[in-house]
C-alpha cells in the first residue's frame, strides 16, 4: 500500500516501491512472462515519459508562441479521459 | 552524557505508551483549544463546491469506511451531512464497506434530527452494496439494478427522493469518505472519469497525499484530509454559518498537536541515541 | 478442456468489459450490464464462503484444542448472535442488531486501530533513524509535515518576534501544504503511473491467458 512507504523507507535499510516490486520478481525469476511484462511497461513508459515531456514544453512554450498551446490543447485532448 | 544516552537507547516501550497516552488523555481532559487558521485549500474547495450547489440539488455520499477510521472520519460525515441538509440539498447515503452503512446512518440520523430533514424526501441510505468499483459501473446506467431497496427494505420506486435519480450521471456530486480500497479511486475511475460526475472526498490522513494527485488534475472538486480537514470543515461551518454546532474534530486537534510534539521528541531522541552511539563506535574502531 | 474453458470465458468476459468502455453502443452495452449484474451476484455469494469459512475454521480450532482456541467459541458465539439478532429483529435503528454494532462493534474496533498510535510512537523511537541521506530528508519533511498538519505548529512559528505580524502568519501550514501539493504530488503521480501500469500488465496476461495462477496450482 503506497500509503505505509514512508513507515518503511524510514525504518528499512532498503525499499522496493511501487513497480519495483513486479521488477524484483522478474529479475530474480527470470521467467520469460514477467520479463515480457516488464519490458512492456518500460516501453508504456516511455510513451508517457515523452509525452509529459512534450506536453510541458508546448504549455511553457505556448504561453508566449500560439502554434506550441495548439500542440498542447492537441495533447490535452490526446490524453483527456471524459 | 553517553550513559544517559545509552539508557534512553533501552527504556522501556511502557514509558513509550505512558506518555503517548498522556499526550492524548491531558489535552482532552484540560480542553485545550488551539486557533485552527482556514485559508484556501483542499477543505475550503470541497466546502465551495458544496455551497454553491443551488438548493434542491442531490448528493451521494458513500460512507467507505469502518468503525476503525471511525475517528477520522465520522466527523466528516457528520459535518457534510449538517452542511448539505443546512443548504438544502438532497442527500443519498451508500457504503460500499458493510459497517459503513450502519455508520453513516447514525451520521444521517444524527442531522436530519436536528435540522428537521425527512427520510425518503430529503435523504435516504440505500445501504452496503458488494461490487465496489464494479457496482458503481452498473449505477452509472441504473442504480435500481445495484439498489432494489434501501437498507429497510423499501423499494426504489417507492422513495420519492429517487424518483427523479436513475443513474449516476443524475447525480450532482459524488462525495466519497474512504479508508481505503473501494474507495476514493474507485470513485475518480467510476463516477468522474466515466460518468462526468463531480466527486470530492474525505480520508484518512495517512492516504491523504495520494489523493493530492486528482486534486491537481481537478478529479477530485476538493479533499478533507484526516483529523484536520474534518476540524477544517467544522471550523469553515462555524465560521460561515450562524449557529453551526461544534463537532468532535476540533477538541481532538489540541490532542493530535501535543502528541505530534511527543512522537517528534521520541525520533529525535532516537536519532541522537542512534548518531551517538555510531560515533562512538567508530571511535572505538579506531 | 479443464483448462480451455476457463480461459476462454476469462478472454470473453474481460474483452467485454473492456469494449464497453470504447464502444457504449449494443451488444456490448448490454452484454456489460449483465456481466456486471452477475459479478455481484457471485461477489454476494463470496459471504457466505466467508462465513462458511470462519465458522470450519474456528470449529477445528476447537475441536483439535489448538493455540487460543478458547477465543474460538466467543467468535462463534458473537457470530451466531449478531446473525439471530439480524435475521430475528433487523438491523433498523434501535433494534438489537444495531444496538450490539454501536455499544460493541464500533468501539472495539476504534479501540483495536488505536493501539497503533503506540506501536507508531514506539516504532518512532526505535526504528525511524536517519542512516542515510534519503531517510534524513524524509525526517526533515515529515517534521515539517506533522507540525504543518496541527495548529500548534503555526502557534509555535508565532512565538517567534514579528512572525505573527508578518504576511505569513501561518508559514508553517503553508510550507506543509507546497511539500504536500509539489513534491509529493510528484511522487504519488510516478509511483501511480508505474503502479497503474503493472496492473494492466497483469490484467491483459489475466485477459489473454499468460497468467494462470488465478485457476489454482501449476500451468
Amino acid at each position: 500500500m503506497v500509503s505505509q512507504l514512508p513507515f518503511f523507507i524510514a525504518a528499512c535499510d532498503y525499499t522496493l516501491i511501487g513497480e519495483e516490486l513486479f521488477a524484483a520478481s522478474a529479475y530474480l525469476s527470470h521467467e520469460p512472462k514477467l520479463l515480457g511484462s516488464l519490458k512492456g511497461q518500460d516501453a508504456a513508459k516511455l510513451v508517457i515519459m515523452i509525452l509529459i515531456l512534450l506536453g510541458v514544453a508546448a504549455a511553457t512554450l505556448g504561453t508566449a508562441w500560439p502554434p506550441a498551446a495548439k500542440a498542447a490543447d492537441f495533447l490535452r485532448l490526446l490524453t483527456h479521459v471524459d | 552524557m553517553g550513559r544517559l544516552l545509552e539508557r534512553l537507547d533501552k527504556v522501556d516501550r511502557r514509558v513509550i505508551y505512558i506518555l503517548m497516552a498522556a499526550s492524548v488523555i491531558v489535552p482532552l481532559a484540560l480542553k485545550l483549544d488551539f486557533p485552527i487558521p482556514i485559508g484556501s485549500g483542499p477543505s475550503m474547495d470541497l466546502y465551495m463546491a458544496i455551497d454553491t450547489l443551488p438548493p434542491g440539488s442531490t448528493v451521494i455520499i458513500s460512507f467507505d469506511y469502518d468503525p476503525s477510521t471511525k475517528a477520522e472520519l465520522q466527523p466528516m460525515a457528520v459535518a457534510l451531512t449538517r452542511h448539505l441538509f443546512g443548504h438544502g440539498v438532497r442527500v443519498i447515503g451508500m457504503a460500499m464497506w458493510p459497517q459503513g452503512a450502519s455508520l453513516g446512518q447514525q451520521a444521517m440520523a444524527q442531522a436530519a434530527d436536528s435540522l428537521g430533514a425527512e427520510q425518503y424526501e430529503d435523504w435516504v441510505n440505500l445501504g452496503y452494496t458488494v461490487g465496489a468499483g464494479v457496482s458503481l459501473l452498473r449505477m452509472g446506467s441504473s442504480i435500481e439494478a445495484v439498489y432494489p431497496q434501501d437498507r429497510d427494505g423499501v423499494p426504489y420506486d417507492s422513495i420519492p427522493l429517487m424518483r427523479n435519480v436513475r443513474r449516476l450521471g443524475d447525480v450532482d456530486l459524488a462525495i466519497s469518505l474512504s479508508a481505503g480500497d473501494p474507495g476514493i479511486h474507485s470513485w475518480v475511475m467510476m463516477a468522474k472519469d466515466t460518468y462526468g460526475v463531480p466527486v470530492g472526498g474525505g480520508c484518512t490522513a495517512v492516504s491523504a497525499p495520494e489523493f493530492y494527485t486528482y486534486l491537481g488534475t481537478g478529479q477530485l472538486v476538493g479533499l478533507l484530509g484526516g483529523l484536520r480537514g474534518a476540524a477544517d470543515y467544522e471550523t469553515i461551518l462555524r465560521e460561515r454559518i450562524p449557529g453551526a454546532p461544534g463537532g468532535l474534530a476540533t477538541p481532538g486537534m489540541a490532542a493530535q498537536s501535543i502528541s505530534h510534539l511527543v512522537i517528534m521528541g521520541f525520533i529525535v531522541i532516537g536519532n541522537v541515541a542512534f548518531i551517538a552511539g555510531r560515533s562512538k563506535r567508530k571511535g572505538g574502531a579506531k | 478442456m479443464r483448462l480451455f474453458v476457463p480461459l476462454f470465458m476469462t478472454f470473453i468476459c474481460g474483452m467485454i468489459i473492456i469494449l464497453q468502455f470504447f464502444v457504449p453502443h449494443r451488444p456490448f452495452s448490454t452484454l456489460g450490464e449483465r456481466l456486471t449484474d452477475w459479478y455481484m451476484i457471485v461477489a454476494s455469494a463470496a459471504i457466505f464462503l466467508g462465513a462458511v469459512n470462519l465458522l470450519q475454521v474456528h470449529s477445528a480450532r476447537i475441536r483439535f484444542r489448538q493455540k487460543n482456541w478458547q477465543y474460538s467459541p466467543v467468535v462463534i458465539g458473537g457470530f451466531l448472535v449478531m446473525m439471530a439478532a439480524g435475521f430475528g429483529w433487523g438491523v433498523a435503528d434501535g433494534k438489537p442488531f444495531d444496538w450490539m454494532f454501536q455499544t460493541m462493534v464500533v468501539p472495539m474496533g476504534a479501540t483495536m486501530f488505536s493501539l497503533l498510535a503506540f506501536f507508531v510512537a514506539s516504532a518512532a523511537f526505535r526504528a525511524f533513524r536517519s542512516s542515510n541521506w534519503r531517510a534524513t530528508l524524509l525526517l526533515v519533511s515529515a517534521f515539517i509535515v506533522m507540525l504543518g498538519r496541527v495548529p500548534i505548529g503555526d502557534v509555535i512559528w508565532r512565538l517567534i518576534p514579528g512572525a505573527a505580524a508578518s504576511s505569513h502568519p501561518n508559514l508553517v501550514n503553508e510550507i506543509a501544504e507546497w511539500i504536500m501539493q509539489v513534491p509529493n504530488m510528484a511522487g504519488q503521480r510516478a509511483v501511480m503511473i508505474g503502479a497503474s501500469l503493472g496492473v494492466v500488465a497483469t490484467s491483459l496476461r489475466m485477459i489473454f491467458g499468460i497468467e494462470r495462477s488465478y485457476l489454482g496450482g501449476s500451468d
